[in-house]
């Protein structure tokens, strides 16, 4: 039987587009991220609260995915921020070539900072490069302190993890230092934020980390000095 | 239930590769890609009704999760610890195999 020898990427359409995404971000240094989670962890809310923080300090524009409906698209467009709705109509993931039709209808030159914020699911889009530059990944403390181990794929690929509604801890007997451990038994290399979007502590932390990196993206030296003027006050 | 995709995604491939008949699509699934083999099986089964692969197999190679710490040049399974190096407890490691997504060869009829 003739055997034909192949050795090609399985996602290799998904990651030509992600390249040409990451390419388009870069040419307009714009940094970006991709916001994955479970259903219910928070994203949204966490969403809505980073936008608060950075009104004034980046310019920022989201593309949502949602399975169905356009409510979040809606939530994070009251803070005057374009943004974009993917309806994957019954996909359980965001692919690159859905973004790049979304990236398409922004003004990139006109931004520091791109989020995607995923469909609530920790296990297929951990498969999807989006041409992000980073994954961020949410685990709210009611979900368990086992979550790292049990989807270790989305965690291994992230670079930040933010535990999520970090006051509700004591009431469902949350070990958040069990949870931190491991995730960085997983990938050693994360960021950990923990949040309450409630409370709002540790949401300032992390604005000013994204703040820095959005800056730190930026090539031309005589933007950043320009951006930290502005900041400084903050 | 990304394994529908995928299973898309190999027989575009496959298709590329084949106008003669397919017998068998060997794939390499690393366990680092959040696959399940079953799902893709039954998928691939679904979507290769009317093609020149209606009747292959989907073979599936698993690679297991391998690290390597830059630090003491120990190469580990991240089974036990993680992706923590058990001999020098070292976290800068790199994952020399588990995230692999590949199709590999195509078996086809005479």
């Amino acid at each position: 039987m003739p055997v034909v020898t192949i050795e090609r990427k399985v996602l290799e359409k998904n990651d030509g587009y992600a390249a040409r995404n990451r390419e388009a971000l870069r040419r307009n240094d714009v940094f970006s991220f991709n916001l994955v989670s479970s259903p219910g962890s928070g994203k949204t809310s966490l969403l809505e609260k980073t936008l608060g923080q950075l009104a004034g300090k980046l310019k920022v524009a989201v593309i949502e995915g949602d399975i169905q409906t356009d409510i979040d698209a809606q939530r994070v467009a009251k803070f005057g921020v374009p943004a974009i709705q993917i309806v994957t109509n019954g996909g359980c993931h965001l692919d690159a070539q859905l973004v790049n039709e979304a990236m398409s209808r922004l003004d990139l030159s006109a931004l520091d900072l791109l989020i995607i914020e995923n469909v609530g699911n920790l296990v297929c889009p951990a498969n999807f490069d989006l041409g992000e530059a980073i994954k961020v990944v949410v685990v709210s403390v009611t979900e368990g302190e086992e979550k790292p181990l049990k989807y270790p794929a989305m965690f291994h690929r992230a670079s930040v993890l933010i535990i999520n509604k970090i006051d509700l801890a004591p009431y469902v007997s949350c070990k958040v230092q069990d949870l931190k451990e491991n995730a960085l038994r997983i990938n050693p290399l994360l960021t950990v934020f923990e949040t309450s979007c409630t409370t709002e502590v540790g949401l300032a932390d992390w604005t000013n980390w994204l703040i820095f990196q959005s800056l730190n993206f930026r090539v031309d030296p005589d933007k950043r000095s320009e951006l930290l003027t502005e900041l400084r006050p903050c | 239930m990304h394994e529908m995709s995928l299973a898309r995604n190999i027989l575009e491939i496959v298709q590329s590769y084949a106008p003669a008949r397919v017998k068998s699509v060997r794939i390499r699934v690393g366990a680092l890609s959040a696959v399940m083999p079953e799902s893709l099986k039954f998928s691939f089964d679904v979507i290769r009704e009317g093609t020149a692969a209606s009747e292959a197999i989907l073979l599936i190679d698993h690679v297991p999760v391998r690290c390597l710490c830059r630090k003491c040049i120990n190469e580990f399974s991240a089974d036990t610890l993680g992706f923590i190096c058990p001999q020098c407890f070292g976290t800068d490691v790199a994952t020399l195999s588990g995230n692999e997504l590949d199709v590999v060869e195509l078996e086809l009829e005479e």
